[in-house]
């Protein structure tokens, strides 16, 4: 039988190779691609026909919208309604990517370090950009000496906020790619056990794992939407620190 | 209805709102603090093998800033948990 590890391997579909870089187009591209198209399709399907009294489609993409613009001005304010394209992009990426990751036979690309980290790497970069821009680089500096401390205490306080800082990345992305690998493995264990003891014990002892298997799907899904909403609330929070520096 | 009972009710569901909004569950607290914890000990280890590297001294940078990250790492946590209390 497969491992448990064999769905998160990585295969070629076209080789490609640009200047001894290897470009391929893998099954985690593919799986990327089809979360654009799924996200494409969703939103279009919903605004395709506007109506006052709005179908059903339409009141889904609706109220995604409503949840993140109201997720922005609770944790921004009105300065955060700029970055609404970037957040909403954000949240419907992850989500979607969780979600088609819970099909059979398909591949979750949120369960990869690599990519979770490239992602959560540039959100840190533009939010410091941001801070930078906004406030100036002596500003930006000044955000790592926390005031009302006495000044013997800042040479140990210093370097805990920069190592602080220097984490964000880090912990933003390994709670995501955490929870994605840890249920998916958790999910296909619990599938052999009810594959292996049902062969065994003519079906009867594969009837508690599969129950177990059930609810435990039904688990993965709530962290697949909880892991999207921590990304994208994370990401306001880390925007909201740029833009009112204290 | 007096002007004085408004305000009180209005105070009353604010503050109903302010905790529904702050209620968390157990779960991703948990994930939080603990991936906090471990993040800020990474960073710490990485920037020190980094500088070792860079100046090579080997494990002198090493082990300050793996002690910086343990530091920071309990510090984070002290403030999440101190957060807690004040909800």
């Amino acid at each position: 039988m497969a491992s448990p590890l064999a769905q998160f391997e990585i295969k070629k579909i076209i080789e490609l190779d640009l200047y001894g870089y290897d470009i391929s187009f893998t099954n985690s591209s593919l799986a990327m691609t089809f979360t654009v198209i799924a996200i494409s399709l969703f939103l279009y399907l919903g605004i395709k026909n506007l109506n006052i009294i709005p179908s059903k489609s339409q009141t889904l993409v609706e109220s995604t919208f409503e949840f993140i613009s109201s997720m922005i001005n609770d944790n921004i304010g009105k300065e955060g309604m700029k970055y609404f394209s970037f957040i909403f992009t954000l949240f419907l990426f992850i989500l979607i990517g969780n979600l088609l990751g819970m099909l059979p036979f398909s591949f979750t690309w949120t369960s990869h370090i690599i990519v979770t980290f490239s992602i959560a790497f540039f959100i840190f970069l533009a939010v410091t950009f941001i801070a930078i821009y906004r406030h100036g680089l002596l500003k930006f500096i000044q955000f790592f000496a926390p005031s009302g401390v006495p000044k013997p205490m800042l040479i140990l306080l210093v370097p805990i906020e920069i190592i602080s800082y220097l984490s964000r990345p880090i912990s933003l992305s390994v709670r995501l790619f955490a929870n994605m690998m840890a249920g998916h493995t958790l999910l296909k264990v619990i599938g052999s056990f009810v594959f292996v003891l049902g062969a065994n014990s003519f079906i009867i002892g594969g009837i508690l794992p599969l129950a177990f298997l059930i609810a435990l799907t039904g688990l993965e899904i709530v962290i697949a939407f909880l892991q999207a909403y921590v990304f994208a609330i994370l990401t306001c929070l880390y925007i909201n620190d740029a833009i009112h520096l204290h | 209805m007096s002007d004085k009972c408004r305000k009180k009710i209005n105070k009353k569901i604010k503050t109903i709102k302010a905790s529904q909004r702050e209620n968390k569950s157990g779960y991703s607290l948990g994930i939080k603090i603990s991936i906090d914890l471990v993040a800020a000990i990474i960073t710490g280890s990485i920037i020190g093998l980094g500088l070792d590297k860079f100046f090579s001294t080997k494990p002198i940078f090493f082990l300050i800033f793996l002690v910086l990250g343990i530091i920071t790492g309990f510090y984070s946590l002290y403030k999440s948990v101190k957060n807690l209390n004040q909800m």
